[in-house]
């Protein structure tokens, strides 16, 4: 099933998906590959494209996950696995800066990042989250009104 | 079981932002408020998310984090339970989108949301960051210069995989180098 043929197989399906699907919470790429599965052969469609992506991606973390848990606790062992979190630091420090960047594009934007980062060293995850974008909402209904 | 699939549901409802976002929404959710993993098991699995299809440096699906969180708690159907859960909504959603094609999305209040709840994710990953970080400070406070170096080089754009390669091929050596520098100490 390739994309440079068939009804859906024009590239500007794929633009169209990544402008749809990407105000969407979830991974971006995989709601590609359901809207283009969707638009291939309806919801059996969008199953078996998002199935096709993700299975590969599952079985080797499964592995990956069992081999970690199956390591000696040699000092080799130890030190590739603080290596690895010490570069999971820079790299997430990294991922910050560059969300920053386009996720924060204006002062409102900034202070809630910065509100955010604040309660998250207190309150649950999923609850700042919601009501940072239940806050989103109220703000947006007041500018309308103005 | 159930636990794990209700948890992995609610992060991919809230996983504004794309998956790399919803990284201290699984953190919190692993770490922190359950102890399923410890900060460095998590660290791997971080890092092993960056090496499957996706990778890390793309907003790819970081969510497939969920395979490695739901290993450890229930093995196999873990992983499989808490992956499945994690993208049901998301998947769903997009569907629908591709239904409707994006009758959600211009929404206004929808896009209100999803902004602010997507700034407010990236201010969580701050809090992430802390939580990993912090295991490494325990053991040296000058090994965050390693992860300095890191950070560093992928701004300048090298590849995400390269940097965690070398990163555990050094941490494995490391006790050679250590006998090594002790030698030439004594000596």
């Amino acid at each position: 099933m390739s994309l440079s043929s068939g009804a859906a197989g024009r590239p500007s399906d794929i633009t169209e998906a990544l402008a749809y699907t990407k105000p969407l919470p979830g991974s971006t790429v995989v709601q590609v590959a359901t809207f283009l599965g969707w638009r291939l052969g309806s919801w059996p469609g969008a199953i078996v494209a998002t199935a096709a992506f993700l299975v590969p991606a599952l079985a080797l973390m499964t592995v990956a996950a069992a081999a970690v848990l199956a390591l000696p606790d040699a000092p080799w062992v130890r030190g590739a696995l603080m290596g690895l979190q010490i570069a999971v630091v820079g790299l997430l420090a990294a991922a910050l800066w560059h969300l920053t960047r386009s996720e924060a594009g204006s002062a409102l934007l900034l202070t809630v990042l910065l509100a955010a980062f604040a309660a998250g060293l207190f309150v649950n995850a999923a609850l700042v989250v919601a009501a940072a974008g239940a806050i989103g909402v109220l703000i947006d209904r007041v500018k309308r009104d103005a | 079981m159930l636990e794990l699939v209700a948890r992995f549901l609610v992060i991919g409802a809230l996983a504004f932002g794309g998956g790399r976002a919803a990284l201290p929404l699984v953190e919190r959710l692993a770490v922190a408020d359950t102890g399923w993993l410890t900060p460095a098991q998590f660290a791997t699995g971080v890092g092993l998310s960056c090496a499957t299809p996706g990778s890390c440096a793309t907003p790819g699906p970081v969510l497939i984090l969920a395979a490695f969180i739901g290993y450890h708690v229930a093995a196999v159907p873990g992983a499989v339970a808490a992956t499945a859960a994690v993208f049901t909504i998301p998947v769903v959603l997009a569907g629908f989108t591709a239904q409707v094609v994006a009758k959600l999305k211009d929404t206004r209040w929808f896009q209100a949301f999803g902004q602010f709840a997507a700034a407010a994710a990236v201010g969580l990953l701050g809090v992430t960051l802390l939580a990993l970080a912090r295991p490494v400070v325990d053991v040296h406070w000058a090994l965050l210069l390693g992860s300095a170096v890191v950070f560093a080089a992928e701004l300048r754009g090298v590849n995400p995989i390269i940097l965690i390669v070398a990163a555990v091929l050094l941490g494995a050596a490391w006790p050679l180098i250590d006998d090594a520098l002790a030698g030439l100490y004594i000596l």
